[in-house]
């Protein structure tokens, strides 16, 4: 059981700024390998618990968001805290969340 | 790609950080230097260029290392000198004392990022407030408190009156290892966006596949930027200098009819500063100004930066902490030196001539080894002094008195450690000139005086020692006034002591003559700190005046303390260490040349009395030698005090590696620390000057 998927989101915590993002990366692996059937239907990206977040970061989480699409999780919607939102917009990476919406 | 694999190889940016610290420091001091040196004068383009260049350079680090609200304060400071040195605007003398204020609060910024002290947001405001009233408004010098409504508003870029809108598309293809040095792009394109409306699309350079070879901490994505905004194409080259390659930002301007928002790039070439590829369509001649890039590799180019050709990096910046380690490691080597040697002396020098002569190149090359590594914490005095023009300016004007100092000697070298805790003293000794020593100019001229007065820093090698002489030609002590003081103070004192024996009372803890207490002295909390201070560091205070002609305060200090001339001697099964500069003479005392004075026991040299100190009795130690005719009495001098120190005997000449004691045990008093003999043994090294005084208290108990 993978700890990215939690009650049907992806949930992203920590460090992901440059800082942090050399002890991300093995963890998101290791988890990534853990996710197996069945995926979660329109799972929400919670990055809530998040704590910083850079252009290194946003680099990640492109490359993240393109690996959990390829393999059928296709986050339907997103929660995401307004200044790494803002990071995100002004690091050019907003695309990544077009059309997903907050959740209720 | 390398593999990430654990918290080592996570990137700590706190290194990144000291190190725009320490270049901000220097560049504020840089400016602060120049602004000082002008007086009230014009500067030279020469001198303006500097000041622009360090102003330049702070914005372009805190604006790549994240310290954002730093870029603020000098943004502005740097458009007002830009319009200075294009003559754009005229100098006014009242503009020294402006750039002076946005240096300091600079320096309270970068003070409260690397120290976490108080940073007042109201300065900030204030002095960026004025620094654009000044760009506004032309020649007028604002102080504070005329600030008009426009300053309120967010300003970043000074734009023209009739500044046009234009355009740009850029396409930003970093280095790899960008985020590996630590720099921001948060920042960078914050910038930007203070500029105008922003656009920016990231590109990955290539799919990424999430694997263990992939290196999260290489970049590898490029951005797609569009800007619409006044500022010009070198204005926005600015702010990528610090990260970018030329080939590493492509800018194109679109014409204003182009500029649909659309997120596409067009067709046009993109160009690069100096590219023969540029669209006169998309290239207004007006901005066609080549950026900043490329005067670094053209020093002399017009409109270039003011720097020399051929200034080169001749220097490499070191953490204090690994010169200290070295600094140690080279100690601990003449230590096991000295063993050697010691062990190799009871060899036969015939049979083994090679072996002698390889241990004399060894000493010789130790030492030379030493001494270059000593060399390595030796800074100027001048670092010191430095400070002490802008102090003597600003009070100065606030104790409405003329002023002049002199430097003499600024090349004079000390230890780094020394240099840190001498600053504070001798702050404090030249703030006590301006307020007490030096009169106002009338009160000057009515004694026949030069309305200014003078205060001379002097710093000169003497023997081991460092000295440093803080003069001045004011009004002199007033012993009167002093002896006076004391009465009232119940410290002994009487009509009969030398001027040098009242003058020292000036150092006993609260004492003042001040007739009032200024917030620039008079607290009577100075001297005696001076003086805790200064012999905290093995130093010494002296002092000379003169009533009606000026003072001298003249701080002794060694030269590093970390190695240091001795002659060991013995008492009983110890050893100890007496500084050799402290030593007049050895000798052993007859009979007739021993005296009582007060029942304490003293030798009768050349018509003096000198205490005898016996070591053996201070340190509580066993040794059948306790009569001065059966052992060795050294003199020693301590500024003027003399004492006889009875030893058992003498024993060899060293240069011995200071080794702390109090931070290896306690602190013992009477020593300065210890030292490793080439026999193993550890050899306290005497402090005569608190060996003096030890024997006094121990005599009055």
């Amino acid at each position: 059981m993978s700890a990215l998927i939690r009650n049907n989101r992806i949930c992203l915590e920590g460090d992901w700024s440059t800082s942090g993002i050399a002890d991300q990366y093995p963890r998101l692996l290791r988890e990534l390998s853990k996710i197996g059937a069945p995926r979660p239907a329109a799972p929400e990206l919670d990055l809530s618990a998040v704590s910083a977040l850079d252009a290194c970061g946003c680099q990640l989480l492109t490359a993240l968001l393109a690996s959990l699409r390829r393999s059928g999780l296709v986050p339907a919607s997103a929660s995401i805290p307004e200044e790494l939102h803002r990071t995100i917009r002004l690091m050019g990476f907003g695309e990544l969340f077009t059309g997903l919406e907050q959740p209720a | 790609m390398s593999r990430p694999e654990d918290k080592n190889n996570s990137i700590n940016l706190d290194q990144f950080n000291l190190v725009f610290f320490e270049e901000c420091a220097e560049h504020l001091a840089e400016m602060e230097r120049i602004l000082i040196s002008l007086g009230d004068a014009e500067p030279d383009s020469e001198q303006l260029n500097a000041i622009f260049r360090a102003a330049h350079s702070i914005k372009g680090g805190a604006g790549i290392f994240g310290f954002q609200d730093m870029t603020v304060v000098t943004h502005v400071l740097e458009s007002l000198l830009d319009q200075l040195r294009n003559n754009e605007m005229a100098f006014s003398p009242g503009m020294i004392d402006l750039f002076l204020e946005a240096g300091d609060v600079i320096g309270m910024q970068l003070a409260g990022h690397r120290d976490g002290t108080e940073v007042r947001q109201e300065a900030i405001d204030e002095i960026r407030a004025r620094l654009q009233q000044m760009i506004d408004s032309g020649n007028e010098t604002p102080t504070a408190g005329t600030l008009s409504e426009a300053l309120q508003e967010k300003c970043p870029v000074s734009a023209a009156p009739a500044a046009v809108c234009r355009q740009y598309e850029m396409l930003f293809t970093p280095d790899p290892d960008i985020f590996k040095r630590g720099v921001r792009l948060e920042s960078l394109f914050s910038e930007l966006e203070e500029l105008g409306e922003l656009t920016v699309t990231a590109r990955p350079r290539e799919e990424i596949e999430l694997t263990e070879n992939f290196d999260p901490e290489i970049c590898v994505t490029n951005w797609k930027l569009s800007l619409k905004t006044t500022a010009s194409e070198a204005g926005i080259r600015e702010i990528f200098e610090f990260v970018a390659d030329e080939d590493q930002l492509q800018l194109r301007v679109v014409e204003a009819a182009d500029a649909t928002g659309s997120d596409a790039p067009k067709a046009a070439v993109m160009s690069a500063p100096g590219s023969r590829q540029q669209s006169a369509a998309t290239v207004d001649p007006v901005q066609a100004q080549t950026g900043r890039r490329a005067y670094d590799k053209n020093e002399l180019a017009p409109g270039a930066y003011g720097r020399r050709a051929g200034e080169a990096e001749s220097s490499i910046r070191v953490g204090v902490a690994k010169v200290d380690q070295l600094i140690n490691q080279v100690g601990e080597l003449v230590i096991t030196q000295l063993m050697v040697a010691q062990t190799a002396a009871g060899l036969d020098p015939v049979l083994h001539e090679n072996l002698h002569r390889s241990l004399l190149q060894l000493e010789r090359t130790t030492r030379d080894l030493q001494q270059s590594v000593m060399s390595i914490r030796l800074v100027p005095i001048s670092v010191v002094f430095s400070r002490f023009p802008r102090m003597v300016r600003e009070l100065s004007t606030k104790l409405s008195k003329q002023v002049e100092l002199k430097t003499i000697g600024d090349s004079t070298e000390l230890d780094k450690g020394l240099i840190e805790k001498i600053t504070d003293p001798l702050t404090h000794l030249v703030r006590n000139c301006m307020d007490h020593a030096l009169e106002t100019p009338e009160v000057r001229l009515a004694s026949g005086k030069e309305t200014s007065g003078t205060i001379t820093l002097r710093a000169s090698q003497v023997g081991g020692r460092i000295v440093i002489d803080v003069i001045d030609d004011g009004a002199g002590l007033n012993r009167a006034k002093i002896l006076k003081k004391a009465a009232e103070r119940g410290i002994p004192a009487s009509e009969s002591m030398s001027d040098d024996e009242v003058w020292q009372l000036i150092f006993a803890p609260g004492f003042s003559t001040a007739d009032t207490v200024t917030d620039i002295s008079g607290r009577g909390v100075g001297m005696d700190v001076v003086l805790r201070n200064v012999q905290s560091i093995g130093g010494r205070v002296q002092i000379t005046s003169e009533q009606g002609k000026g003072t001298r305060v003249t701080v002794s200090l060694p030269l590093t303390l970390a190695i240091l001339d001795g002659l060991s001697v013995a008492v009983g099964s110890e050893k100890f260490i007496i500084p050799l500069n402290a030593i007049i003479e050895s000798l052993q005392p007859g009979s007739d040349s021993l005296k009582s004075v007060n029942g304490r026991p003293v030798i009768h040299v050349r018509g003096e009395y000198i205490p005898i100190v016996a070591l053996h009795e201070l340190f509580n130690l066993e040794t059948r030698i306790t009569d001065p005719r059966e052992g060795i009495l050294v003199l020693v001098d301590v500024e003027g005090e003399k004492a006889a120190v009875l030893v058992d005997a003498l024993l060899d000449e060293h240069q011995v590696v200071i080794k702390s004691i109090e931070t290896n045990y306690r602190r013992v008093p009477g020593t300065a620390g210890a030292t490793i003999l080439g026999d193993g043994r550890v050899a306290l090294i005497l402090d005569v000057g608190s060996l003096l005084e030890m024997r006094k208290t121990t005599t009055s108990t």
